[in-house]
């Protein structure tokens, strides 16, 4: 976004100044200049509902659509509508939907993109949910493993009644163990809590010498975090598995090392027990429709935007999907605005 | 290649648009409120971006307790839109504004950042794109200009106006206003003297409108 906070806008000072060491400023005069000049009459244009110029209103609808639904510029046909938004449900069945709403939530999930389609269960698994209209919460709970395919280049998304969602996947339970020495799988129940509420605390870096076992967290300093808090880092752990890694570096979970806690209001007795009551809450809704509005808008809901988002909301709990939730968000007539 | 030496003006004028896109959240965002006065050059009263008359909407609460909506910004709709095109995009792109994509842009994706497969990333624009988007732009025009006979002769108080009109309604897909025809017209006959290949006068022009937030946003 073009956003004067924290990356200001267009050419911000800093990035400008940085740009200045490398490149020919005499080659990109013209541009400056343009920029300058126009800074503030370029502001200020959006297509809306009134516009007297419906032709060029439509071209930014299909634009705007296009772009944000397919990762593609509009097609002729598009461009030339009388009404882009009719097409909107075609859009929404697309294979190039299904990817870029897959990545985007593999994104919101994951800090840095993965090395290889095989270590990415939740992109794999999203667009099984999003291709397939299932239940968008058994993306984190429902029973559902995902494997490698047997070309051995990609995931597949199985049936599995021993599956919780993306959590109990292979590469997703090895990227997230943690380094933790008694193998208590922290990391892991963090991502869990943020994948599901959106919650997020910024993880802690290690002094040199400073105690990071389970007596050193139970410090006044990480206390609240690891035990306290609703969020409680090493009470949610408690109910994963631990690792284990082999002489040969092999990493395994220990099911027998699962501990039953009490967190989030609940007897907690298990990884499923954790998750299903995420997912149950408020905050899972909140934080689904959020990133809704993050797709498509490129940033969070703002305050005037509260009714649509309760409508995506109301959307999520009465279809189940996130296409249901998407398509109110993108139907409304301010998308286009 | 002959290039203009603006290196001064330049400099003044980054500084000034820096400080134009900084100067405060208001001028942050790239769309006013309907309503708000839009006019060019004019100023926008900060009262249309904001939400003046929040809606009652459902509270959601997490965990902790915390009401979740408080995280929402003061903003009205339709105004904080603005998000720069993709790298994915801009061969289509410049093939609606110039008929065809510049040869050198398929080369061009590590410039944009370029998000890895199955994985998403909101484009910035940064300087190193910035100048990317410059050149690939320029290289386009400039075949444009060159298949044009219109663009044989210098662009000059009559023809460019008329010229930046269109391509400017083409790029930003509206109804240039006065402020940005004048804009580009004033730089197409004042800014350009040192430059004697006429084609390569509209290409720089159509360059610049190629590099503004009209056609590299949506």
């Amino acid at each position: 976004m073009l956003q004067a906070r924290a990356d200001c806008t267009f050419v911000p000072l800093a990035c400008a100044l940085q740009f200045c060491r490398f490149v020919n400023l005499r080659r990109i005069a013209p541009v400056l200049v343009l920029l300058a000049a126009g800074a503030v009459a370029l502001r200020g244009r959006s297509a809306k509902a009134d516009d007297p110029d419906p032709k060029g209103r439509n071209e930014r609808c299909a634009t705007r659509l296009s772009i944000t639904l397919l990762g593609k510029s509009a097609d002729a046909a598009l461009l030339a509508a009388a009404k882009p938004e009719d097409s909107i449900d075609s859009m929404l069945t697309s294979p190039a939907f299904y990817d870029r709403l897959a990545s985007f939530v593999n994104a919101q999930s994951n800090g840095a993109p993965a090395a290889s389609p095989l270590q990415d269960p939740v992109y794999f698994l999203a667009r099984h949910m999003i291709e397939q209209r299932k239940p968008w919460r058994d993306l984190y709970i429902g029973a559902y493993n995902v494997r490698a395919a047997t070309d051995g280049k990609s995931l597949e998304v199985v049936e599995d009644a021993n599956g919780l969602g993306y959590f109990r996947t292979a590469p997703w339970m090895v990227r997230y163990a943690g380094n933790e020495s008694e193998g208590v799988r922290i990391s892991a129940a963090y991502h869990m809590i943020h994948d599901t509420t959106g919650f997020q605390v910024p993880a802690s870096v290690a002094k040199p010498g400073e105690d990071r076992t389970a007596t050193g967290r139970k410090a006044d300093a990480c206390k609240n975090c690891h035990f306290d808090s609703w969020f409680a880092l090493d009470k949610a752990a408690a109910v994963l598995s631990r690792k284990k890694v082999a002489a040969d570096g092999t990493v395994t979970f220990d099911p027998t090392t699962i501990t039953a806690t009490t967190l989030l209001n609940k007897n907690l007795a298990s990884d499923k027990d954790l998750v299903t009551t995420l997912v149950s809450s408020d905050a899972w809704k909140f934080t689904q429709c959020r990133m809704v509005f993050n797709f498509l808008y490129g940033r969070p809901e703002n305050q005037c935007e509260a009714p649509l988002f309760d409508q995506c909301v109301a959307a999520l709990e009465k279809d189940g999907t996130i296409n249901a939730a998407l398509a109110v968000v993108v139907k409304d007539a301010s998308f286009c605005q | 290649m002959k290039t203009i030496s603006l290196t001064t003006v330049s400099l003044a004028a980054l500084l000034a648009s820096s400080l134009v896109a900084c100067a405060s959240e208001e001028d942050a965002l790239e769309t006013p409120a309907p309503g708000a006065s839009s006019s060019s050059g004019g100023t926008v009263d900060p009262q249309a971006l904001e939400c003046t008359e929040k809606p009652q909407g459902r509270t959601y609460v997490d965990f902790g307790g915390i009401d979740l909506a408080t995280t929402r910004l003061n903003e009205n709709i339709g105004v904080n839109r603005g998000r720069i095109k993709p790298y994915s995009v801009l061969a289509g792109e410049y093939t609606r504004v110039l008929g065809a994509a510049p040869a050198s842009l398929a080369g061009q994706a590590g410039s944009f950042d370029a998000p890895a497969p199955r994985y998403f990333e909101e484009p910035r624009a940064t300087g190193v794109g910035i100048s990317a988007m410059y050149g690939v732009s320029f290289e386009g025009a400039l075949v444009m200009a060159k298949a044009g006979a219109k663009y044989a002769a210098a662009p000059d108080a009559t023809t460019a106006p008329a010229e930046c009109a269109a391509f400017l309604g083409k790029a930003f897909s509206r109804t240039p206003n006065t402020s940005e025809i004048d804009n580009c017209a004033t730089f197409a006959t004042t800014k350009l003297a040192k430059e004697t290949n006429p084609q390569r006068k509209w290409a720089y022009v159509f360059a610049n409108v190629l590099t503004s937030t009209g056609f590299l946003t949506y």
